[in-house]
């Protein structure tokens, strides 16, 4: 079934969780919300499973008008964080909870029950656990569990808040690879929490990237990793590089160097920030007059990668630099080598003046990312 | 903890008792820690009750049940009992409904009811009689209202049962309310979002969740009930066969120098005290696992 978000808003006392947002779900699709804590991200599934309230805004499934609608009338499979499974009950009623407790009218038989609740234990793989209880299993199987709870009542649209926080890197991976399938399998609208970008665009058909409760970017992995549309979406998908550089009459400047670079499409006139991840710097020859000048200030060898730390001659900023190591064009560079680089590939956002806040070296607005970025480089 | 499960990898080479050899301490110290504490227990509490037990049957067991063919004894059990059956169950739907909504819920004033159920503990039974003896005393405020619709309040039954409700009513909630707390309202919200409604949610998942913490909670709250003596003692009146609680007739009968009786009565109470923990152990011990379960999260 399809979602369509309206200008949905939340507030928490004086914080602002949700401000205003849009967002269209397509039927079947599995979907990621992306983001640092404190971005909304859990608000807003909490949002459409009708765990929250909402101050304002609209929430459709298909043509239903959700907004009104309580709870167990929104009909959601929702797994929680921590799967918040039944603990006096066993797996086989934890997961035939939903179907035992509908009024008389709709409620399956006993047989109809038991059948539907083996059907899920084999599709998520725990057949014969079906006697155990919650505290003789691990953290994956109870997840499993919770899935399969949720999946009984076959919801409308299924909700998981961070369906991999709670579990080792080993589990989560397999987990990762095992939803992907389920979700091929069962076709449901899914929709998931997560703060870790490379599971969001592994398992997800569309990413919706978020910060301080508005969507900065929704997009395929392809489009928030080739184009992200904000410095955020940059700095939360890696480690850019971050180049103070102004723009004049339609020239590209980098600060303090005589470089100049075409500017990608119509970039406004004035000082820009130009945004280029590591792998996109070309190391270039004496004569690509555009190229920035810098020394080698750091290696290091990570696996089939080449790291450089490159300390640019004009701002005396360092940079990073990733090349591909086996590779018999490049050439084994040494701390102290003269090197000049060029950005391939790069963005560029207007930067404001700089603020009081900002030249203090701390924002307290910022995320954490953006402080890991800030005092990286 | 990640350190522990590292080292573990390690100790088949390494002789076992050594590996918590931090937290144990010489035999001496480990002896006189177990005899400070069992002689303290024995001196404090198995000997006063032993002798309660001694005194009773001093006179042989057939004195010893006399006491009991004592139709004012008799009535004074029995008011006992009506006591502890009404405030019981009514500081149970109070404790209840207390702990939940402090619990799940976010209000103003909360800080102000949790205040108002400790109030019981923090004030003395002698007060909270003579509360009731100014509200529904010949002079009290409510008495002309109450004493013409619903009747005699103080001195009667009703005056008992009320000052056992008010010294009786934080137990169970005192009980429940750092449990749910710890438990939050997840799994409500997950029993819900599978279409529960409210009561189902609360029959299915609340009330399994917290039914050791509730049934603990319902013990103490009963011994308090039926051991109460100074909140009932001011209400009471002292009508012998009619408004003496059995903690009230044990007084009376010891004051009389009927040893045997008041402390075959007292015998009696504590009998009731030690069937009430032996339930309880009993249960434990019937539903360990479950009470494991529940526990490991």
């Amino acid at each position: 079934m399809d979602i369509q978000i309206r200008g949905v808003q939340k507030h928490y006392g004086s914080f602002h969780a949700l401000r205003g947002i849009d967002l269209d779900i397509a039927s079947g699709e599995l979907l990621a919300l992306l983001g640092p804590s404190g971005s909304g991200k859990t608000t807003l599934l909490r949002a459409i499973a009708g765990l929250e309230p909402l101050d304002g805004g609209q929430v459709k499934f298909g043509d239903i008008d959700a907004t009104g609608l309580s709870v167990q009338e929104r009909k959601v499979g929702f797994v929680f964080q921590q799967y918040a499974l039944f603990k006096h009950m066993t797996v086989f009623d934890n997961i035939a909870f939903g179907l035992s407790v509908r009024p008389k009218k709709e409620r399956p038989d006993t047989a109809t029950i038991n059948k539907r609740v083996r059907e899920l234990l084999e599709l998520v793989q725990l057949g014969g656990l079906e006697k155990r209880y919650p505290a003789q299993l691990s953290g994956g199987q109870k997840q499993r569990v919770a899935l399969a709870r949720a999946l009984a009542i076959e919801p409308r649209v299924l909700l998981l808040d961070e369906p991999f926080g709670a579990l080792d890197a080993k589990v989560r991976k397999d987990l990762r690879r095992w939803l992907r399938s389920l979700h091929r399998e069962t076709g449901y609208t899914t929709i998931f929490v997560t703060h870790d970008q490379e599971e969001a665009l592994e398992l997800a058909d569309r990413v919706v990237v978020m910060n301080r409760g508005v969507i900065e970017q929704v997009g395929t992995t392809d489009e928030v990793w080739d184009a992200p549309s904000t410095p955020f979406v940059y700095d939360f998908l890696g480690t850019p590089n971050v180049l103070p550089a102004r723009v004049e009459r339609g020239a590209l400047l980098l600060n303090g160097a005589t470089a100049t670079l075409a500017t990608a499409g119509a970039a406004p006139e004035g000082p820009v920030n130009v945004y280029t991840r590591p792998n996109e710097l070309r190391v270039v020859g004496d004569d690509d007059t555009a190229a920035l000048a810098g020394k080698v200030v750091e290696t290091q060898r990570t696996g089939l990668l080449l790291r450089l730390g490159v300390k640019l001659l004009s701002s005396g900023d360092v940079i990073e630099i990733e090349l591909p190591h086996p590779d018999p064009a490049v050439q084994r560079w040494q701390i102290g080598d003269s090197i000049r680089v060029r950005p391939s590939r790069y963005s560029l956002f207007p930067r404001a003046v700089a603020t009081a806040t900002e030249e203090s070296g701390y924002d307290p607005t910022l995320t954490v990312t953006e402080h890991r970025e800030r005092s990286r480089t | 903890m990640n350190h522990t499960v590292k080292d573990a990898a390690f100790l088949p080479f390494e002789p076992l008792k050594q590996t918590n050899s931090v937290i144990n301490e010489p035999r001496l110290v480990r002896w006189l820690l177990i005899a400070a504490a069992l002689g303290f227990l024995s001196l404090f509490l198995l000997l006063p009750l032993l002798s309660v037990f001694v005194e009773a049957l001093r006179k042989g067991a057939g004195a010893y049940f006399a006491a009991f063919g004592d139709p004012e004894t008799l009535a004074s059990i029995k008011l006992t009992f009506i006591a502890a059956a009404i405030a019981v169950p009514l500081n149970l739907v109070f404790g209840l409904s207390a702990a939940w909504a402090i619990t799940k819920f976010e209000f103003r004033g909360k800080q102000l009811l949790i205040t108002c159920i400790d109030l019981p503990f923090s004030v003395s039974p002698v007060v909270a009689g003579l509360i009731f003896v100014l509200i529904f005393g010949a002079q009290g405020w409510a008495q002309p209202w109450f004493g013409d619709h619903i009747g005699k309040v103080l001195f009667s039954t009703p005056g008992i049962v009320l000052a056992t409700i008010f010294v009786t009513f934080p137990f169970i909630a005192r009980e429940l309310i750092p449990l749910m707390q710890e438990q939050g309202t997840e799994d409500e919200q997950a029993a819900l979002s599978l279409g529960a409604t409210g009561w189902q949610t609360f029959t299915k998942v609340t009330l399994p969740n917290i039914k050791w913490a509730l049934l603990y909670g319902v013990l103490l709250c009963n011994a308090r009930a039926m051991g109460e003596f100074g909140a009932v003692s001011v209400v009471s009146g002292h009508i012998r066969g009619l408004t003496n609680t059995m903690p009230l007739h044990i007084e009376i009968l010891y004051n009389e120098y009927q040893f045997v009786s008041a402390f075959a009565v007292a015998s009696l109470l504590a009998l009731l005290a030690m069937v009430t923990l032996a339930v309880k152990s009993f249960l434990e011990w019937r539903y360990a696992d479950q009470l494991a379960a529940t526990r490991r999260h």
